[in-house]
């Protein structure tokens, strides 16, 4: 679902290969697990240009051949609901792979067939994979083979991806369909749609030339009015549109519906047909699947369980984060010692800067976000994450998202960058930039340590816990304002809940490695290239005068040490800098000699709220551009030093 | 208080109302001027319509239709402006058009009306351009016999509850949750069940085709079932 983190990296289509295969399909029918199995580690996850969605590619070596192998994202169908969309016909007609792969979910032909018929309108050379196809004998289901492959017009293999099985035909079959001239598979649909589709594919035959699409295809888009279709080719030619208008509004007409329900109503009579002749369900009895989710859905052990997943998820990574960390630490701390400031020439300040940067990358980026991803991946994998939406969809409702956004929320709490990539998985360019806004406030695993640190070894574990609990009721205050503030429309909760699957391991840790690598190529720059500089200008004492400018806030607003804005500005590049930096400026680690238990709190609020971190800036500004990256950095400066000079204040008052 | 009278005065609270831009109140004068009777009768009517739970009403405050007074008035609106459209795209009488329906309307069954509306291709809109309401929008199972035949069986998708089956009767909403859903294969006549609710009128888990879906209420709101 949530393949999330990418690189920019445009994708590489000029690299040698003798022929390229794209998988297609619904999402949660294995997809990623076929597209691991058909390829070894070099994959490479890149962005469609302009858009936030990523195409994975992969490398495949057969018999000598050297075949791409290019895995689109999961979708239901070619309209325009998603970028996903777009994006997956886009690449379809414009790369032109030899042959495209359709994954199924075997054991749920009926919706997953709508988009293979998709697949055949856009007239491209198909092979079918059912998938799952070793759960078929279990729930005592039949698929005629042959039938469906002489009904479909196209070849049909049956796989079982996480074991391997069928992989190897599925390649087989491509390089065959591959040297056939031109696969005929064509289905037509009744009379009244095929005349008016007819007319206005002849027209564009005759007279649109240059366009990537198969005529056929063209003219369906122009009938369901789709927006792009629609723009390209009124550019072309601006009778056509008019003429496919009224074509709808005849059949709309006729059959007295909206024309893209008479379309999907066509489609999914045809399919019902082809499932009717070729699949025989013996019993229908409960499926694990059901039986898993009475527990998972239900009201009081359904929520029992996501707070036990949720806080399982956390602890493990900070468990294993903390033991990886201090061992990783330990080891490089025998090689050069650590000093997050020194003094001397300026190679040697320089230097200091790179160590420190890529130490704090090493003891903080892998430990504690790998073991994160890893689990992440196995609740992903197992299909169990839907529920997790399911059951706080409401809760969400709260502030103008829904249930999925809690997957790239939690993922904020292990790093910031990867959740604001993760946002992706919203449908509505507003809901991508609330989710965004909102993970910026989220306390990643840098902020919990500055929590950690200083508020619950010092003052005590409560004020940790009340300071996450702030949080949280913030970031619910938040978010219900920037849904009203806003413009842009936001799209109820629609989404499928798929079948739990034992998570297949090797795609697992393939996931969690590509993600892991994609975070490392933005964090590690701008971790050492952030440190080194900033060390240079502490060094030479140009932060001096921004302090001073800054104390004015700092002390006499917030109540903090005179040092507190050089902190600060620390803590842009890395936020756990904040509570070093105090370390070396007083030359002690008992904070408790130095800070009041007031302005231990006071400062933990202000470096969990008052700037997301230079990587976050940059992953912000990746998504949605510069001006809603500052924008969003802005605010939470002013937020920060609004709610902890507040805060400051109450908490003098009650005397804590 | 013969049908017909009841019939009259819901159907003319929630004209009003309509007009008031779905305020919900109406004062017991506008019903008095539209119906052109005295305000003391109106009263009285008034009372007697709340004793039969059709009405919530206070003097002096004003009306408001309760649930079940609202769907007889529904239903009655979707038979006048059925026999509007009948009249107008069929007869082609303009003339009176208006006062016939308003008589006929009483007399409608409820088949002649599901006829009448296939017959008339399940027109939307009445000759005047207003909305003609479906069946019916609001059904609870505790009804007695009588109010169920009236209203029989086109209810939300959100008023079902979990283990209930149905139909899709029609699907109506902004565009891109409507093309999701379709594509999805929730159109017209397909079968759909209700497998979960999540607590606190969280979203729904329903089985269509073979799949398992969650949607949220809002959108579970415009799917309207035929059960």
């Amino acid at each position: 679902m949530t393949e999330c983190c990418s690189n920019s990296n445009r994708l590489k289509s000029n690299e040698k290969t003798d022929f390229t295969i794209a998988l297609a399909g619904n999402a949660n029918v294995g997809k990623s697990t076929i597209f691991n199995q058909l390829t070894g580690l070099n994959q490479t996850i890149g962005n469609w240009p302009g858009k936030t969605v990523e195409i994975a590619e992969g490398l495949l070596l057969y018999l000598g051949k050297k075949i791409k192998v290019v895995d689109l994202p999961g979708i239901y169908s070619f309209s325009t609901f998603s970028e996903e969309e777009l994006v997956s016909r886009e690449y379809i007609a414009r790369e032109k792979p030899d042959v495209v792969i359709n994954i199924v979910d075997a054991t749920n032909l009926e919706r997953n067939l709508y988009f293979t018929l998709q697949l055949i309108e856009l007239n491209v050379p198909l092979v079918l994979v059912l998938n799952f196809s070793d759960l078929l004998k279990k729930r005592k289901i039949n698929i005629d083979k042959e039938k469906l492959e002489q009904m479909l017009g196209i070849p049909v293999i049956e796989t079982a991806a996480v074991s391997g099985k069928g992989i190897e035909a599925i390649i087989d079959k491509t390089i065959e369909i591959k040297n056939l001239e031109k696969q005929k598979n064509t289905i037509k649909y009744n009379d009244d749609l095929e005349k008016e589709i007819g007319k206005i594919a002849e027209i564009i035959g005759k007279e649109i030339k240059n366009v990537e699409y198969a005529p056929r295809w063209i003219a369906i888009k122009l009938l369901e009015n789709d927006s792009e279709i629609t723009k390209i080719i009124s550019e072309k030619n601006n009778g056509l549109a008019d003429l496919a208008k009224k074509s709808a509004e005849r059949l709309e007409k006729i059959y007295n519906k909206k024309i893209n329900v008479v379309l999907s109503w066509e489609r999914y009579e045809i399919i019902e047909n082809i499932v009717k002749e070729t699949v025989r369900i013996e019993e229908a009895g409960e499926s694990i699947t059901e039986k898993l989710d009475k527990i998972a859905l239900n009201n009081f052990l359904g929520y029992l369980l996501v707070i036990g997943v949720i806080s399982g998820l956390l602890v493990w990574t900070f468990v294993i984060g903390n033991f990886i960390s201090t061992m990783i630490a330990n080891f490089l701390g025998n090689i050069e010692t650590l000093n997050p400031v020194v003094s001397g020439s300026i190679d040697r300040i320089l230097w200091n800067g790179i160590f420190t940067g890529f130490v704090a990358g090493v003891t903080l980026i892998i430990p504690y976000v790998l073991p994160f991803y890893l689990l992440l991946a196995v609740l992903e994998n197992s299909g169990y994450l839907p529920r997790i939406a399911f059951m706080l969809d409401k809760m969400m409702h709260k502030v103008g998202l829904h249930g999925k956004a809690i997957i790239p929320l939690l993922l904020g709490y292990g790093c910031n960058v990867p959740a604001c990539f993760a946002c992706r998985i919203m449908e509505t360019k507003k809901q991508k930039l609330i989710s965004a806004f909102l993970i910026t406030l989220v306390p990643c695993m840098a902020r919990t340590l500055v929590i950690l640190g200083s508020v619950a070894a010092f003052v005590n574990i409560w004020w940790a816990l009340a300071i996450y609990l702030f949080d949280i009721i913030l970031i619910l205050i938040l978010g219900r304002i920037a849904f009203k503030v806003l413009p842009g429309e936001s799209v109820g909760l629609i989404m499928e809940m798929p079948s739990y699957h034992f998570p297949h391991i090797k795609t697992v840790l393939k996931q969690t490695w590509a993600r892991t690598k994609s975070l490392l190529i933005i964090v590690f720059p701008a971790y050492i290239i952030g440190s080194a500089i900033i060390q240079m200008l502490y060094s030479y004492g140009f932060l001096d005068p921004i302090n001073n400018v800054l104390s004015s806030i700092t002390v006499s607003w917030l109540g903090l040490p005179s040092v507190t804005g050089i902190l600060l500005i620390f803590g842009i590049v890395r936020k756990e800098l904040t509570l070093l930096m105090l370390a070396v400026i007083f030359n002690t680690t008992n904070f408790a000699t130095i800070l009041t238990p007031v302005q231990m709190i006071t400062l933990a609020l202000v470096t969990m709220l008052y700037i997301p971190c230079l990587a976050t800036i940059l992953a912000l500004q990746r998504e949605f551009g510069w001006k809603k990256a500052i924008g969003i950095t802005i605010i939470e400066v002013i937020l920060a030093i609004l709610i902890s000079g507040i805060a400051f204040r109450f908490l003098t008052a009650i005397g804590v | 208080m013969p049908k017909e009278e009841i019939e009259e005065y819901l159907e003319t609270i929630y004209d009003l109302s309509e007009e008031l831009g779905n305020k919900k109140t109406v004062k017991t004068n506008q019903i008095a001027d539209f119906l052109k009777i005295s305000a003391a009768s109106v009263t009285e009517a008034l009372q007697r319509l709340r004793e039969n739970g059709f009405v919530e009403y206070e003097p002096y405050k004003g009306v408001s239709l309760t649930k079940k007074g609202l769907q007889i008035a529904l239903k009655i609106k979707r038979k006048h402006r059925l026999l509007e459209c009948f009249l107008h795209d069929v007869l082609k009488i303009r003339k009176g058009m208006h006062e016939q329906a308003c008589k006929m309307e009483h007399y409608l069954s409820d088949n002649a009306e599901k006829a009448l509306s296939k017959f008339l291709g399940n027109p939307k809109k009445c000759p005047d351009g207003k909305e003609i309401p479906l069946s019916n929008r609001l059904t609870s199972k505790k009804q007695t016999t009588n109010e169920k035949e009236l209203s029989k069986d086109i209810i939300r998708l959100n008023s079902l509850k979990k283990g209930d089956k149905g139909k899709i009767f029609a699907i109506k909403g902004n565009e891109k949750a409507m093309q999701r859903l379709s594509d999805l294969g929730l159109l017209p006549n397909t079968k759909i069940s209700i497998i979960a609710e999540a607590p606190l009128k969280g979203p729904i888990k329903i089985l269509v085709r073979g799949s398992h879906l969650a949607i949220s209420r809002e959108i579970a709101n415009d799917i309207y079932i035929e059960i």
